[in-house]
């Protein structure tokens, strides 16, 4: 333990490297995704377009199995792409989803499920389309958004601490969290949504929260001279902060049925957890640099 | 107890006990919601004669309660139309609201049964180009007449739900019902854009469709929207509804005799004798077809130029097969051809007898719908019937209008969203209190941090009711997320006072001076980060954004503020 501490108070040079090679590599996995696939980000069908069908799972069999049958059985139907997924509350699969890009008969596509699951139209649990146009342009304008807000967040920053050293680690802090939250979202295999935008957005402002401590801590203590004493203050209360939401976004994930909520939910619990790396190392490491040079 | 008396000698606590009590009141919990609210009330129905009117905000609190019927209790919907189902004409109706007594008098409701044909002879001046004067021409004209028959009483004009128990309204995904998001095909102007979104609504209601929302909204790309929100079931129709334009035609070769630009289209029949269904039969892949057939009454205007334009036209008195057809046979040898969106739905042959006739003024219109059974067949054709009822009597839609975005979610969904939802939050904050319990292990600072979170919950419920927003799920996250953030702030807060920092060395003020500090700068950060979704995506996740900004706002400056003075007293010694 003493040693994790001398390491953490005296290498915190080298320890900077783990945030930046972790950094390195996920614009490494996000550019890779954007040169395979033309997109930074798998999109899902709420930015991509596309007709989806969410029906009730009440049978004993297994849903998996029945979401493969369910699915070869539409693909041979409507000899075109249709993708089924199972969608699980408190463990247990409760309804499953069927998804088409294409949407220009609704009507046949309905038919074909009442024809094959039995279920009739009325007990749809909801259905939807979505035009890509709509898909693009609101990837396109929340995309911008989420560079305007990060601006303005990091000119709010700028202005607040009136200190160019500690204001820049709280804004790359932010940068880090996104950026690779954003790989490790794509690395585990989930589709940006609306959704997921959405709380892309918040986690701009959520992530600062624990550097703004940071550094208010550090930098506005009057009596203590310490440095590593006031860093420990601050790391107390800013774990406490993140464990209380880590814990109270993991619930909500598991609790809810709402796949909107679940999305906004894992990208804020990735996001969060990174951030605890990137402030408690990278922006701590920084913040000594500072002070040493203002020695 | 004497901290007790200083605790309510903050003002901090007393403001955080008005906006509670502004919450309460805005979300007015009825532990027995009774009767039904007036959503809207029809134009010229008895109950606007009778001096009902129409909600002037769509605000639940706003909205009048129908609490009897007849000096009966109305408990719900189901009370409410049988209460009104067995009503004779000339009945009067005393309906009490929460404001007011009201005594309705039940309209007698009149189909068209049939039609008595009358033919006259009129005498018509006409200028005549062979000897280049007026003349009078004697002409037969047969008019139809409609004859009307006693069909029970009409509907006495109110658009009705059940009395929710909170005045917190529920959006789309969690109350049921469709969502659409339509979108010129070219750019038009505001004004272009309102007489779309007015033809739309009046469509929608042409359906029978009750309580059905339609506003324009524009996003950050300057893209222009409509979005239509009908509460309970939609169906295909809907879709159907919108994505016709609705241009009407009537040609003669390329001749236009009508057009419903021109307001030719004056009466669209709906009902009775010239509204029907002509026939059904089975199909040869074993389903069943049905016609109908309807009539629409042409303007003076457009009777005049279908009389100039088959003027012109030659009388064919031989059939392709070469046999000579009797005078009630012929017909002229070009049609009159009905397109809608350009497309021919009708080809009619013109008797010879109208040739020139200048005051046709009725034409009927005719189309299929079709079905596995005869009684589906009919229910299908009387669809197909009412939607081209209602394009023809609405408009046209002078752009091309594309479905961006459809969402349709049954009540059962949204039913199991909500209580999901209500555990979610119960769970969260229960998560949170076993945290902060075993960080702190006092009682002392977790319970006013359950206090401030339940705190925060209402005021943001109540201030949602009061700007009258609707709580969806997106929202419900947005709320949860405030919560969070909430949660954080107040960890700085306890942190800051029960730090053994020397507190004669720096002193209340200055710690508080400092959290707050941190507590705003994370503050601002939050809510520039979600200006921009407000706007985005056509406001579609808004509700995130909305209940995110209000709920850290109401935090930095009413809950936080009260916690902060809490625990100062109970941790003070």
């Amino acid at each position: 333990m003493t040693k994790i501490k001398q390491i953490y108070e005296k290498k915190y040079r080298l320890l900077l490297w783990i945030p930046i090679i972790l950094f390195v590599l996920s614009i490494a996995q996000i550019g890779y995704q954007q040169y395979t696939t033309g997109s930074f980000a798998e999109k899902d069908l709420s930015l991509k377009g596309g007709y989806f069908v969410k029906i009730p799972y009440e049978l004993d069999q297994d849903a998996n199995q029945y979401a493969v049958d369910l699915e070869a059985k539409l693909i041979e139907k409507l000899n075109r792409d249709v993708e089924v997924t199972t969608i699980t509350t408190l463990g247990r699969v409760d309804a499953i989803q069927i998804e088409t890009e294409i949407f220009d008969d609704v009507g046949t596509i309905n038919q074909h499920i009442v024809d094959i699951t039995g279920i009739k139209q009325e007990q749809f649990l909801s259905q939807g389309i979505v035009n890509a146009s709509l898909g693009e342009s609101f990837f396109k304008e929340t995309f911008r958004a989420i560079v305007i807000a990060f601006i303005v967040m990091a000119i709010v920053v700028f202005v607040y601490f009136r200190n160019f050293g500690p204001s820049m680690a709280i804004v790359t802090a932010a940068l880090f969290d996104i950026v690779m939250t954003m790989a490790v979202f794509n690395l585990m295999g989930y589709k940006l949504s609306t959704a997921a935008i959405s709380a892309f957005l918040m986690l701009i402002g959520y992530s600062v929260d624990t550097d703004i401590l940071l550094s208010t801590k550090v930098l506005k203590q009057k009596k203590s001279t310490d440095i590593n004493e006031n860093i420990y203050a601050a790391m107390r209360t800013g774990l406490t902060m993140t464990i209380t939401t880590i814990g109270a976004l993991t619930v909500a994930f598991f609790v809810a049925n709402s796949f909107v909520i679940q999305q906004i939910m894992t990208v804020l619990l990735i996001g969060l957890t990174i951030d605890i790396m990137n402030t408690w190392i990278m922006n701590v490491s920084i913040l000594r640099m500072y002070l040493e040079r203002k020695k | 107890m004497s901290k007790i008396k200083t605790l309510f000698k903050s003002w901090k606590i007393w403001l955080l006990i008005v906006f509670l009590i502004f919450a309460i009141v805005q979300i007015s919990p009825r532990f027995n919601s009774q009767g039904v609210l007036v959503l809207s009330v029809e134009e010229n129905s008895s109950a606007m004669l009778a001096g009902m009117g129409n909600p002037l905000s769509d605000k639940y609190s706003k909205l009048e309660q129908v609490l009897e019927i007849d000096d009966i209790p109305i408990i719900d919907e189901q009370d409410y139309y049988a209460q009104l189902a067995d009503i004779q004409v000339d009945d009067v109706i005393k309906i009490k609201t929460d404001k007011d007594v009201y005594f309705l008098e039940a309209q007698p409701n009149y189909i068209i049964v049939n039609y008595t044909n009358v033919t006259s002879e009129e005498i018509f001046e006409e200028f005549d180009n062979l000897t280049n004067s007026t003349i009078n021409i004697t002409r037969n004209i047969t008019k139809s007449i409609p004859n009307r028959e006693l069909n029970g009483t009409k509907d006495v004009g109110l658009v009705v739900m059940k009395t929710p128990s909170t005045n917190v309204k529920k959006g789309l995904d969690i109350s049921g019902g469709a969502r659409l998001l339509v979108k010129p095909e070219s750019p038009v102007d505001e004004e272009t854009m309102e007489m779309i979104r007015t033809n739309l609504d009046n469509r929608l209601n042409g359906l029978g469709l009750k309580d059905v929302d339609v506003r324009t909204v524009n996003d950050l790309l300057k893209n222009q929207y409509i979005m239509i929100t009908i509460a309970g079931k939609s169906n295909q129709d809907v879709l159907d509804l919108v994505e016709n334009q609705g241009k009407f035609e009537a040609k003669i070769g390329d001749n236009i005799v009508y057009s419903g630009d021109n307001n030719d289209i004056i009466n669209v029949c709906r009902t009775g004798d010239c509204a029907y269904i002509e026939g059904c039969y089975q199909t040869q892949d074993e389903n069943y077809l049905c016609r109908f057939r309807f009539a629409i009454t042409i303007s003076d205007n457009g009777a005049a130029r279908f009389g100039e334009l088959t003027n012109d036209l030659d009388v064919v008195s031989v059939d392709d097969f070469g046999n000579v057809l009797d005078a009630n046979e012929r017909y002229l040898d070009s049609k009159l051809e009905l397109l809608l969106d350009d497309e021919v739905i009708e080809a009619l042959n013109i008797q010879a007898s109208l040739k020139g006739n200048r005051y046709a003024n009725q034409v009927s219109i005719s189309g299929s719908g079709s079905g596995k059974t005869i009684e589906l067949a009919k229910e299908d054709t009387l669809n197909e019937m009412l939607k081209l009822q209602t394009i023809l009597s609405t408009g046209s839609i002078p752009v091309k209008l594309e479905i961006v975005n459809y969402e349709e979610v049954s009540s059962v969904l949204g039913d199991e969203f909500l209580t999901n939802a209500l555990y979610v939050g119960l769970f969260a904050i229960l998560t949170v209190a076993l945290i902060v319990s075993l960080r702190y292990r006092s009682f002392k600072i977790t319970l006013p941090m359950i206090i401030t979170m339940l705190s925060e919950l209402l005021i943001l419920l109540g201030f949602a009711v009061f700007m009258n927003w609707q709580i969806d799920l997106v929202a419900i996250a947005g709320i949860i997320v405030a919560i969070g953030t909430g949660v954080d702030d107040q960890i700085v807060i306890t942190d800051e006072i029960v730090s053994k920092e020397d507190i004669v060395a720096i002193g209340w003020k200055e710690k508080m001076k400092r959290a707050f500090f941190i507590i705003f700068g994370s503050y601002l950060t939050t809510i520039v980060a979600m200006f921009p979704l407000l706007i985005a995506g056509a406001g579609l996740i808004k509700g995130f954004a909305l209940t995110t900004m209000a709920g850290v706002t109401i935090g930095v400056l009413i809950t936080r503020q009260a916690f902060a003075a809490m625990v100062e007293v109970i941790l003070k010694d």
